[in-house]
């Protein structure tokens, strides 16, 4: 399986990082992997690394520390530093606390979860934070500014899996077109994206196949999955529908899979 | 459940931590009124030892260069005979202020060989690129001195039903570019030669030279023409052993074409000349485009005179006729369907029509299913030859598997058939695995059936943080006129000494290889020079690589660039799917070239690597001008390809053929 981050995610992160770069100019790092799927044993220490680079010509000085995050309605990343009931950071150990990375070095950083042996089936999810010192802009104007990233660790531990049902449907305006979106709730225990076609046919008597938004749904949430259209091809406008639509088809995820047969109506 | 650490690719080009004047909204406030939670610290026994990082010890001064050095021994029985080559390949590249950027390859190597024997037992190689060198004007030039292809332009590398080689040479070669007019300039002038050696890449020059001089232009909006002379002393033919040879035979050949380029059309005249020993002939071919919506359609027509020829190696000829194809995709189905109609104009070559269809439907995201038919009837042939491929390929918890059932009946002689099954597991990052398994009765040129069974297994990876794995192993076993028996294998084992120090052993059996009896196309030119003798050999390398220059001057390296790694593997794509199954050849001595720029050689393996490369987004381009024809590469502007930091992008390009 190759998991793909969410478009949104993706563009809310980038927004995030690269929104003040002209503001700085003088200090940015560079974390990669910026995401982490993997999974672990109940009894185990599951170890990975960070490697941080720093591009810019001073050195950098970084705090480090874990965080809870979800996804907000719009695929967005949220984090919050309080402890969540049931979570799994305290099984997280981190290599250092805060780390300096000369002008233009990089750095290894280790962390670690020590899964309990008698942890039950499900998905250990944190983030690791990463923070900036405070500095001023220059100009005269002294405001403190800061910047900070989180990675993203999503860890199977046992034989967690998700659960996907269909808790209802309706439109959504996208980027000016009004497409079909799944209500997807996950009853399971870890997080499951969809992917696969769903054939349909509008009012018009135009075929078309969808696919699905790649989107994570996560343990525990309801999120609405947008069905985009295909084009004819790479060159072709995003077609217009006609409703109302009939779909019908099947969406993988794992192993299962949830079929679909509904009309979409305006 | 097992999940692999993916990293999302366009997210991995730069994660930048930036200034903020406020704190990322994204960022809940929760935390300023709840008790501060702390983090475990891991103790400092108790830290994962990592393995050494020779990044750290990099000379990040000066402009990039980088150096490495071979020393090779090889021992080889090939067909009756059994000889030893021991010699030096040395390589590099290095960024200049002004004058591009210049790579070297080099090889010299004692032979005990016969063919080698006339020439002091010695072979060898040298290739030196000088690329991207801007003068005024929009002026962009690269030159070649050593072991060379000719060079073709692009009118006459995109071609859609012919393919034209290029020609093996020592001199030199060169070639102008104006971005802004559109003008290419290219000349090449050398000895006539063969490669040979077998672990290393040598060039045998043989009595006969060989000169090029071609431009390409835009004439009119929309409109390109090429023009092409290429002279050539010698030809390429297979010798009792089925290995290239060089033979007398002098060909001089022009090439002239256009193209015109529509939103959603497109065509391309060609004519072709040459003269020689073969006597004077003369080739024309038109090809179109058309897209559609879903459908794509191909059509052309061509007459290519008995005896065309196009410097050394074997070309269409004594054929006309014309050729349809339309093509369907989207979302699920992928489909195909053509015919040709084929004349011999000598009346001894091939007369009649040949006829192909593909269709692939995908179920759900996990199985795709399909099939393929070919058939080719000849004037007076009662019983035309069919031939014909079902597959489905099914992804799993174990990776991809491919099942696929081919059958073929040419003319009157006995069926041919073969089951076989394709696994490509699915193992941690870096590492691979497939496996084949196949069995069936393949009749070969109209000799009785050989009834045949082979288990192959392909893969690679790091057993420890410095020994690594990669090869392939086929057993096979048979009954019949054909038959082979035993194993095949090319196994190389990498062991990291030491930074920059390597040591490599690999063992390689062949028992040679036929034409496969489903390929039906008459518009294929013969393969002598993938069926191998039988072939044994063990090679050892002790290799030593550096690299220095500034961070913002890693390979394809943006101002403050992070490196991860390319490596791949070229071969070729026999069921045509894009993934490397264990039975299928790997391409090696293929030119693979990073953004335009810097280029290394595909090993016995297929196997290439540029091992530091700057995070982003890179182009790599397989140069086919070693490939056995009637192979070739789709990706002609190249494969882009994703490089995070510290990872390893590795890359499967598969060569592939029209059947």
């Amino acid at each position: 399986m190759s998991p793909i981050l969410p478009g949104r995610l993706l563009l809310a992160m980038c927004g995030l990082l690269l929104s003040m770069t002209a503001l700085a100019g003088s200090f940015s790092v560079l974390v990669s992997p910026p995401r982490f799927e993997d999974s672990a044993k109940p009894g185990t220490t599951y170890r990975n690394v960070v490697e941080i680079s720093n591009l810019s010509g001073q050195t950098a000085h970084l705090s480090l520390k874990t965080a809870e995050w979800h996804l907000d309605a719009g695929g967005a990343a949220v984090f919050s530093e309080e402890l969540a009931q049931g979570s799994c950071r305290p099984w997280v150990g981190l290599e250092a606390p805060e780390v300096t990375i000369a002008a233009n070095g990089k750095r290894r950083y280790r962390f670690e979860v020590a899964v309990p042996a008698d942890a039950p089936a499900g998905e250990c999810r944190f983030a690791i934070l990463l923070e900036g010192d405070p500095e001023s802009v220059q100009g005269g104007v002294v405001v403190p500014v800061s910047g900070r990233i989180g990675i993203i660790v999503y860890l199977s531990v046992g034989d967690a899996s998700a659960r996907l049902a269909v808790a209802g449907q309706q439109l959504l305006t996208m980027e000016g077109n009004l497409l079909p979106a799944l209500r997807v709730r996950n009853e399971g225990n870890a997080h499951g994206r969809l992917e696969g076609f769903i054939d349909g046919k509008d009012a018009s008597g135009r075929r078309f196949t969808f696919t699905p938004s790649s989107l994570p749904v996560l343990a525990g949430e309801t999120r609405d999955i947008v069905l985009t259209p295909q084009s004819d091809n790479d060159r072709a406008p995003a077609p217009a529908i006609v409703y109302p639509l009939s779909l019908k088809g099947r969406l993988d995820f794992d192993s299962q899979h949830l079929d679909i047969e509904t009309i979409f109506a305006r | 459940m097992r999940r692999s650490t993916t990293y999302p690719l366009p997210l991995a080009v730069v994660a930048a931590l930036v200034l903020n004047a406020t704190s990322p909204p994204a960022f809940a406030a929760a935390s300023v009124h709840a008790a501060p939670y702390r983090d475990r610290i891991i103790s400092r026994e108790d830290l994962q030892v990592l393995p050494p990082d020779e990044d750290e010890e990099y000379d990040d001064e000066g402009l990039p260069r980088s150096v490495r050095a071979e020393l090779n021994l090889s021992h080889s029985e090939r067909g009756e005979g059994t000889f030893t080559e021991q010699g030096l390949s040395v390589g590099g590249f290095w960024e200049t202020p002004s004058l591009g950027s210049f790579s070297l390859d080099a090889t010299l190597f004692r032979s005990n060989r016969d063919r080698f024997r006339g020439d002091g037992a010695l072979g060898g190689a040298i290739t030196l690129w000088q690329r991207d060198l801007n003068l005024d004007g929009g002026w962009l030039g690269s030159n070649g001195l050593g072991v060379l292809n000719t060079p073709l332009t692009p009118l006459q590398y995109n071609q859609y039903r012919f393919f034209m080689p290029t020609v093996a040479l020592a001199g030199a070669a060169t070639e102008w570019r104006n971005e802004g007019s559109g003008l290419l300039l290219q000349a090449s002038l050398g000895r006539a030669g063969i490669y040979n050696g077998t672990r290393m890449v040598g060039f045998d020059i043989a009595d006969g030279d060989v000169a090029s001089l071609g431009a390409q232009w835009s004439w009119a909006p929309h409109w390109k023409g090429s023009a092409m002379f290429l002279g050539t002393q010698g030809r390429i033919v297979p010798d009792a052993l089925e290995e290239a040879v060089f033979a007398a035979g002098d060909t001089r050949a022009m090439y002239a074409g256009t193209s015109w380029d529509g939103a959603r059309d497109a065509m391309q005249f060609n004519l072709l000349s040459s003269n020689g020993d073969r006597g004077h002939a003369s080739g024309a071919w038109v090809d179109a485009s058309s897209r559609r919506g879903r459908y794509t359609h191909n059509y052309g027509v061509f007459r290519l005179d008995p005896g065309l020829s196009w410097g050394a190696l074997p070309i269409n000829n004594d054929a006309e006729g014309g050729y349809y194809r339309v093509g369907y995709q989207y979302a699920r189905w992928s489909w195909n369907g053509g015919v040709d109609t084929i004349r011999s104009i000598s009346g001894d070559g091939f007369d009649g029509v040949y006829a192909t269809a593909f269709g692939r439907y995908q179920a759900s995201s996990t199985l795709g299913y399909g099939a393929s038919f070919n058939t080719r009837h000849a004037s007076g042939d009662d019983g035309g030859s069919y031939s014909t491929q079902w597959f489905a390929d099914k992804r799993n918890a174990w990776g991809q598997t491919r099942v696929q059932l081919d059958l073929a009946t040419a003319g009157n002689h006995a069926d041919s058939w073969q089951v076989s099954v394709d696994q490509s597991f699915a193992v941690k990052q870096a590492r691979r695995l497939s496996a084949s398994l196949s069995h069936g009765s393949l009749v070969y040129d109209g000799e009785a059936a050989t009834r045949s069974t082979s288990l192959t297994l392909y893969g690679g990876g790091d057993l420890t943080n410095t020994l690594s794995l990669d090869g392939s192993a086929r057993w096979t076993e048979g009954d019949g006129p054909s038959a082979q028996r035993g194993s095949d294998f090319n196994i190389g084992l990498n062991w990291r000494l030491q930074p920059h120090w390597a040591l490599s052993a690999m063992v390689y059996q062949s028992e040679g290889s036929q034409r496969s009896p489903f390929v039906l196309d008459p518009l294929v030119t013969g393969t002598p020079f993938i069926s191998l003798p039988r072939d044994r050999s063990l090679f050892l390398t002790l290799r030593y690589d550096r690299q220095a220059g500034r961070q913002q001057g890693v390979l394809g390296g943006a101002p403050g660039g992070a490196v991860g790694r390319i490596s791949g593997s070229l071969f070729l794509d026999e069921n045509d799917d894009g993934q490397r199954a264990a039975s299928e050849q790997p391409a090696a001595n293929i030119t693979v070239i990073l953004d335009g720029r810097y280029s290394v050689r595909t090993d016995s393996l297929g196997n290439f690597s540029f091992p530091r490369v700057a995070a982003g987004l890179h182009l790599v381009t397989a140069v086919p001008d070693n490939l056995p024809l009637p192979w070739f590469i789709d990706e002609a502007p190249g494969q882009a390809v994703q490089v995070n930091v510290r990872q390893d992008a590795h890359l499967q390009i598969g060569a592939r053929r029209r059947r």
